[in-house]
């Protein structure tokens, strides 16, 4: 078993001439949960995004497991991605034309996971939106779907998952719902969780704080 | 959770958008794919019907109403002519056989002709039931004048003058049916067929109604009208020329200068409509049609000329209509990319979170183009029900029709390029909106939100 899920060494991005994150080292270790923090501007979301393997560093090295994704093909990258990695979005993104528990198939199916609806059943049960599985998205209120998108990000068992500021269009109720979840999936699951926000009301779940600062 | 099932959920979505791109394709595949049968089989029916025959012989007119009224029986012929002066051309050297027809009765609609037996022999008709007819006033149905009209074995009706209800009734004597023909797929299932003597029966003096006319109701009797042809020797074997229906059926004893006294006497005061020619060489085609036509009471029509100038004509209203229906499948093509365009643009924040959850780039391609190959497929076979079954549909409507056969039970040999024209268009409108999902920058896409 890999001891971190996530590590980063000499890491640098920017656009054109402009560096934006540079990230000397970071680890996150299995089932630690990390809040990273930081100014507008800091790159955060281009963090997110290099992590995911949807942009490619100029230099550096990011390791998924054991897996360095820099250095992988992009469809190398894609597996790994629906693998190894769940994320939850600010918006969040379910896809409008299948019910509930298609969307949890589909991520299985994208992850190349089994598909195993006796699971999704059993997450949507565990999150309380199990009556809703057949219905689409538009059917749940705003913390219904937002639980719906944290069962679809875990739904195929990844190692991490990351939240990109999952909380920042919900209320106080949701929010700490939404937290609760996740940091009590993590233990049970057995995922990492990197949550980006600015809201410390999420800060303060977490086991620890990174913080991204703006390159001058 | 297949990526098509999504697609077709995509399409779900939005039912409307969906229905009037599949609708316009469909519509625009359905018209063309109609022109096509129909034209089809047009071409099928004019060609089949004048197969075996070479030239048309009758009176003075248009020789495209005469090929129309002799061999379609789809329009009334230009006159009649006098058996003594189509006589000399059934024993043309040129001639290997020549089929006299009497027409200027109808029942119901349906056309009844007066001629021989080898008639049948063109369209390879051959008896269902009952016989072919012998005595005067004996008759045999074409299959669809039996089915339409109900007349059977025995029945008997009254022809009417002219081609329609209206005209003047022979109910002085009746037909009587002594057979019924198989199906041939040809005119031949749209006539009533008796012998000469019959019609010449019905029609004083020996002179068949011209159409439109009411001047000769007056009855003659019966007689034998059997004649009397020679050989190429002009040796008289009587045995050789007594023939079924008692007309002889042409062979090649021909003597321009020495016409025979005995056939001016059997033919005189005659009339035929058209005379049916069958070339005893192809050199026939070159002089036999202007010796004709420099006689100044007949016209010589080559069905295979007026059927090709008929399909120009034709040709020329299918075209526009094609062009039309061309038009109206471009719009088809534009409104399915348009709607995949706007489809794409709407969805790309999904696209670009189905990227996150795993997907590759040709699995974005996949949903998108088969968003579009499902409408460009649905649309196209859509198209391809309504035209034959509209077709079928329209056929059977027309079912009483003494002229027209139509039916949706028939694959247009053009319809195979058709489709699969269609499908390479639809398929190439998808790739545009299918490559933009391909190219998607999902961080970016992420990044600017919704």
């Amino acid at each position: 078993m890999n001891e971190y899920t996530l590590a980063i060494d000499n890491l640098a991005f920017g656009y054109g001439d402009k560096p934006l994150i540079k990230i000397e080292k970071m680890r996150i270790r299995a089932r630690e949960r990390v809040a990273i923090i930081g100014p507008s501007g800091c790159g955060k979301t281009t963090f997110i995004h290099l992590v995911a393997g949807l942009i490619r560093p100029q230099s550096g090295s990011i390791r998924i497991l054991s897996r360095e994704i820099t250095k992988l093909k992009e469809w190398e990258v894609d597996r790994i991605r629906g693998r190894e990695i769940g994320i939850v979005f600010q918006r969040l993104y379910l896809m409008p034309s299948i019910s509930i528990l298609d969307n949890l198939l589909l991520a299985q199916r994208l992850a190349r996971a089994n598909i195993d609806s006796d699971l999704a059943m059993q997450l949507l049960e565990r999150l309380g939106i199990a009556e809703f599985s057949s219905a689409l998205p538009h059917k749940l209120s705003q913390g219904q779907a937002q639980r719906a998108a944290i069962a679809r990000a875990i739904v195929h068992k990844p190692a991490l998952v990351i939240g990109d500021e999952p909380t920042s269009a919900l209320d106080d109720g949701n929010t700490r719902e939404a937290i609760q979840l996740l940091t009590e999936l993590s233990e049970t699951v057995g995922f990492s969780l990197m949550i980006v926000t600015h809201d410390e009301r999420v800060r303060d779940e977490m086991d620890r704080v990174i913080r991204l600062g703006v390159i001058s | 959770m297949r990526l098509l099932r999504l697609s077709l959920a995509n399409l779900a979505m939005a039912p409307l958008t969906t229905a009037v791109n599949i609708l316009l394709l469909t519509l625009g595949t359905a018209s063309i794919a109609i022109l096509l049968i129909a034209a089809h089989q047009l071409t099928t029916t004019l060609t089949r019907d004048a197969a075996d025959i070479d030239l048309v012989i009758g009176a003075k007119g248009s020789p495209l109403q005469l090929i129309l009224s002799g061999v379609y029986h789809a329009d009334v012929p230009p006159g009649n002519i006098p058996l003594s002066s189509a006589k000399p051309w059934m024993k043309h050297p040129l001639v290997e056989s020549a089929i006299p027809l009497a027409l200027g009765d109808s029942f119901e609609g349906f056309r009844i002709v007066g001629t021989t037996q080898d008639y049948l022999k063109i369209y390879g008709g051959r008896i269902n039931i009952g016989e072919l007819w012998g005595a005067p006033l004996e008759i045999v149905a074409g299959s669809q004048v039996a089915k339409v009209t109900g007349l059977g074995l025995d029945s008997t009706f009254s022809g009417v003058h002219g081609l329609n209800d209206g005209g003047h009734m022979h109910d002085e004597e009746r037909y009587r049916i002594v057979g019924v023909l198989e199906e041939t797929g040809t005119v031949l299932d749209r006539l009533l067929i008796t012998s000469m003597e019959s019609v010449w029966a019905l029609h004083g003096s020996h002179n068949i109604h011209s159409y439109g006319s009411e001047s000769d109701d007056e009855h003659m009797p019966q007689e034998n009208l059997t004649t009397i042809p020679e050989d190429k020797d002009h040796h008289h074997d009587e045995a050789e020329h007594n023939f079924d229906d008692g007309l002889e059926h042409a062979t090649n004893e021909y003597d321009e200068h020495e016409p025979h006294q005995e056939d001016n006497a059997d033919h005189n005061g005659k009339d035929i409509t058209v005379l049916l020619v069958k070339y005893a060489s192809p050199l026939a085609a070159i002089s036999l049609p202007r010796d004709i036509n420099a006689e100044s009471a007949l016209q010589a029509a080559s069905p295979a000329f007026e059927i090709t100038r008929l399909l120009q004509i034709v040709g020329i209203g299918i075209g526009w209509l094609q062009a039309f229906a061309g038009i109206l499948l471009a719009s088809a093509a534009v409104s399915i990319f348009a709607a995949l365009y706007a489809s794409l643009k709407a969805r790309r924040h999904d696209l670009a979170v189905l990227r996150c959850l795993g997907a590759s780039r040709s699995e974005l391609f996949y949903l998108i183009f088969v968003e579009g190959v499902v409408l460009t497929t649905v649309g196209i076979f859509g198209g391809l029900i309504v035209a034959h079954g509209g077709l079928e549909l329209v056929g059977n409507w027309l079912a009483n029709s003494q002229q027209i056969s139509l039916t949706g039970w028939v694959w247009a040999p053009t319809e195979f390029l058709l489709v699969v024209a269609l499908l390479i268009a639809g398929f190439l409108t998808a790739l545009i909106p299918a490559w933009q999902a391909f190219s998607t920058d999902v961080a970016k896409t992420l990044s600017t939100g919704s």
